[in-house]
């Protein structure tokens, strides 16, 4: 309790003695109601909505200076004018001495920005309410924590007159330039406000106010230490100080560093949940990546050995792509801090013990990538230019420009080993043209083959063969390599969702979804009919997932919604007689475009003899003969 | 709570050293004050006076050796020995921007055993205005607030680390006075250090002179002042034989000028004196009381201050 009294008396004399500040709080506080009356007056603002913004902006703008001027004066003045001593002949422990004295600066820059608040907060109660975001209130802490450290240390250090200042501003670039790179790959990288939520914080804020408030504390916490220490000798408080600070934050910087590298050392069996899951061809590897505890959202991808548990792990953000055959899987790295580069890594599949391997090949840009089924091949482009390169013999084998100015990238297919085609979309005049392209490797030169123009929606899909495209929007069939227009698809209405897929013997197969109903159909493009017709029943989604047979499709539907989640039941759908027989509920098709994984993904169906699903965690293995649902994966698989 | 001292003794140094970097200011001082007794510590500028009392108030941290004060440790128990404690510093520290009634409000709530208005009585009999910041005030009146916050506790122990630096002699007088009657009144342990040893001599009853870093001299007063004593005596050309027999008095300085000789002896004593009276004719000689000033500045070996 005395100690209390003792801390107050303190506290409330430097107040005090700063009691002008609080005065011009008042006067400044006037300020944003001016600011909007004239920008009202001049037509500048038609209302005062912006008060609130501009209230905080003034408000911000005080408690920086109030917490340098403060600061920069409570502790500093009284060392220098050897003044500090006047509290230290008196029965004050020394953190009472340093406590009051922080508490009054705060106590000074809260009061004074509250004072500032007030004017505006009288009169627009509502305006103020809606702008002072939980957000924002957490970021000014942080800066007024920030400021007044900075006020307090360099209070000191500015006036001790010691050698010591040369090391801290030696020290002060090296640690804000370590500091920079460390917590801003942790802090806006890797992690993010997710990390915050997943401690146990309920607000979704700004981390890195947290970081700042967390200097700003460090700075505060020393400035403590060293009148601990030096108490009334400012050389020895500078000294204690720096030796503190310097610490505190080199440990914050190696802390920092450690947790990056703890970020991307995640493991398999960090795994919490799996976000995207796909088993390769030959059932010897798998790829997934998920959430990890603590990682925040660094989603870090693994190609897995379902028979050895060793595994890949895959930068974060870095898209893997994997050949056909699942034989081979590359994916870039960044290099670099500020000049980026993205280098080539390959890894063959067929051994158990894939590694990693560095290609020479490094590319400005991310860019989008393709393989050739057996991966021998990668294209990788770059707007218009585009590279071939041999994998087995890490050459690039052409680089060839597209002769198109404005348009992206939007599909390309390897037609064979020496002839790649490419689809570039690109929109002109309120409406979107498909370039198509043919790349002559061997030749080293692209030949536009095709174009068609189309209302603004550029979803399109191309069968394996390249041959045909179906444009989404326009319900259209064109040639997929010469972009000639063939036929419509009969769907019942435009707003219907439709669900394609290019069969063997010039068919499509399609669902349409029309009033929660979904129906498949097989359109023949001889015949420019629909051939058969079959209801899936109740589905407010399905879309066609591969071949069980050539007479039977697997289509996925969801017939109702469990808590908002759409609940998917794999349907198996006998062409012959029509049947419809449910395979098995709440599953959905472990392979999606995200790897862009080609296996049973392409517009195309090919024939399969089992299918990979997602449950829940679990990644299980539908038999198409027997309708077995085996477990190929359970939480247990990476431990 | 304060322990009970065995030994009588408030303060007492331990082999204190001070040292700033490799120069070492205050070399192994060992010393005690007895409970109520008024310690002068002395010496030349830059000894280390002002360090010792930094440490003494547990300011500042010594290079080794410790301080005690009521029995404890004086860096460690600071804040609580405080209260037994008034200071008047070197330099008058009180903020600047504070009035003589805010800092009376402000001392008066860290003190249980506060009497503000004994401190009110004391600033008006020497006219200190209430209401003028601490900055603005003179240098007697800052000495005269100063000493009002110090004895406003009603502490067990006064530290005064050169009081009357800057004063005129006017207010050295007044402080010294004012000093004098509160010792008579409280009968409070004090150590003083200042350059004016005239006021020293008034009310120290121990003294401890500083030299060469090291504490030369920790005696009584009364007792110094016995010991050493100023002998003259006419010079007849063989003054060295008659110094040398002054050898037994302990002779601290000799100055020798064309009338004879002056000596300065620390360890006086009739019989001894009578007997170098006795040699040679040496009857003229005459012996004389010293002053604390003059001791002082015959034991740090060149004219004082």
């Amino acid at each position: 309790m005395r100690n209390i009294k003792s801390l107050l008396t303190v506290a409330l004399n430097e107040i005090k003695g700063r009691s002008s500040l609080l005065g011009a709080s008042l006067v400044i506080g006037i300020f944003p109601l001016l600011f909007c009356f004239l920008g009202k007056t001049f037509g500048l603002t038609s209302n005062y909505d912006d008060i609130g913004l501009v209230t905080y902006a003034i408000m911000l703008c005080c408690a920086i200076g109030f917490s340098l001027i403060s600061g920069a004066s409570i502790l500093g003045n009284d060392l220098s004018n050897r003044q500090m001593s006047f509290y230290f002949s008196r029965p004050l422990s020394s953190l009472i001495v340093w406590g009051g004295k922080i508490l009054a600066t705060l106590g000074v820059v809260i009061a004074g920005s509250t004072i500032t608040l007030l004017p505006s907060l009288l009169l627009f109660t509502n305006n103020l309410k809606q702008s002072f975001t939980p957000d924002l209130v957490v970021n000014f802490v942080a800066l007024v924590l920030f400021f007044s450290g900075l006020g307090l240390v360099g209070g000191i250090v500015f006036r001790s007159k010691s050698f010591f200042l040369g090391l801290d501003l030696a020290l002060t670039p090296i640690v804000i330039g370590l500091g920079g790179l460390i917590f801003w790959k942790v802090l806006i990288y890797y992690a993010g406000s997710y990390y915050v939520e997943e401690i146990g914080f309920s607000k979704n804020f700004d981390i890195i106010s947290l970081a700042i408030g967390f200097v700003g504390l460090a700075m505060i916490i020393s400035t403590g230490v060293g009148i601990v220490v030096g108490r009334t000798d400012i050389k020895q408080v500078h000294r204690a100080l720096s030796s503190s600070l310097w610490s505190l934050l080199f440990f914050v910087v190696l802390s920092g560093f450690a947790f990056s590298q703890w970020i991307v050392s995640a493991s398999p069996k960090d795994i919490t949940r799996i976000s995207e899951s796909s088993i390769l061809e030959g059932e010897k590897w798998m790829i997934f990546s998920g959430n990890t505890w603590g990682r925040g959202s660094y989603m870090p991808t693994f190609l897995f050995n379902l028979n050895t548990k060793t595994y890949v792990s895959l930068p974060n953000e870095s898209r893997a792509y994997v050949s056909n055959n699942g034989n081979k899987a590359i994916w870039l790295e960044e290099k670099g801090i500020s000049a980026k580069e993205y280098q080539l890594v390959k890894v063959d599949l067929t051994s158990n013990e894939a590694k990693p391997i560095y290609t020479k090949f490094s590319f400005p840009e991310r860019g989008t990538w393709k393989l050739s089924d057996d991966g021998s091949l990668a294209i990788s482009v770059r707007q218009s230019l585009i590279s071939i390169i041999d994998l087995n013999q890490d050459k690039e084998l052409a680089t060839v420009n597209i002769p198109t100015n404005n348009g992206w990238p939007y599909k390309m297919l390897f037609l064979s080993p020496e002839k790649i085609r490419m689809y570039y979309s690109n929109v002109e005049n309120a409406s979107q043209n498909i370039s198509i392209f043919d790349v002559d490797v061997k030749a080293q030169k692209a030949s536009l083959e095709g174009k068609l123009s189309t209302s603004l929606q550029y979803m399109f899909e191309v069968s394996k063969e390249g041959d045909k495209l179906f444009l989404y929007r326009n319900r259209e069939l064109y040639d997929g390599k010469t972009g000639k227009f063939l036929t419509n698809l009969p769907t019942v209405s435009s707003d219907s969702a439709v669900n394609v897929r290019f069969m063997d013997n010039n068919k499509v197969a399609f669902v349409e979804i029309l009033n929660n109903e979904a129906t498949l159909k097989i359109f023949s493009l001889d015949k420019n009919a629909v051939e058969q017709t079959i209801s899936l029943g109740k589905a407010q989604g399905a879309y066609i997932v591969s071949k069980a047979s050539d007479d039977e499709l697997l289509v996925n539907t969801c017939p109702d919604t469990n808590a908002g989640y759409y609940r998917w039941q794999a349907v198996a759908v006998n062409l012959k007689n029509s049947a419809v027989v449910v395979k098995g509920q709440n599953l959905r098709p472990a392979l999606n475009s995200y790897w862009e994984i080609q296996v049973n993904n392409h517009a195309s169906l090919d024939k399969i003899s089992s299918s990979y699903y997602m449950k829940e965690k679990e990644i299980v293995k539908l038999d198409l003969t027997t309708n077995e649902l085996k477990t190929v994966t359970n939480a247990n698989l990476y431990r | 709570m304060i322990p009970s001292l065995s030994d009588g003794n408030i303060i007492d140094f331990e082999k204190l050293t001070v040292c700033y970097g490799k120069k070492t200011v205050l070399d192994n001082i060992s010393f005690q004050v007895p409970a109520g007794s008024v310690y002068a510590l002395i010496g030349r500028n830059g000894v280390g006076k002002s360090s010792a009392i930094r440490c003494l108030l547990g300011q500042q941290k010594p290079t080794s050796g410790q301080i005690n004060l009521f029995g404890k440790n004086v860096w460690k128990y600071r804040a609580s020995l405080m209260e037994k404690i008034g200071v008047i510093p070197e330099e008058p520290d009180a903020p600047a921007d504070m009035t003589a009634k805010q800092l009376i409000d402000f001392c008066s709530n860290l003190y249980p055993t506060w009497d503000s208005v004994s401190v009110n009585e004391r600033l008006q009999r020497f006219n200190v205005p209430m209401n003028v910041a601490f900055g603005s005030l003179s240098k007697g009146q800052k000495g005269q607030v100063s000493l009002a916050l110090a004895l406003g506790s009603s502490p067990e122990l006064l530290v005064l680390d050169d009081p009357t630096l800057g004063l005129d002699v006017v207010a050295r007088k007044n402080f010294f006075e004012e000093l004098v009657g509160e010792l008579a009144d409280r009968g409070m342990t004090v150590i003083i250090t200042s350059h004016d040893l005239m006021g020293i001599e008034r009310i120290a009853d121990r003294v401890g002179i500083i030299k060469d870093n090291k504490l030369v001299v920790n005696e009584e007063i009364e007792t110094l002042k016995a010991n050493f004593r100023r002998i003259r005596y006419p010079n007849k050309g063989v003054e060295l034989a008659y110094t040398e027999s002054l050898s037994s008095l302990n002779t601290v300085q000799v100055k020798v000028s064309g009338w004879g000789v002056e000596a300065v002896v620390s360890n006086y004593d009739e019989i001894s004196f009578n007997k170098f009276r006795n040699l040679g004719g040496m009857m003229d000689a005459e012996v004389s009381a010293m002053s604390l000033e003059d001791i002082f500045t015959a034991i740090v070996g060149e004219k004082g201050e």
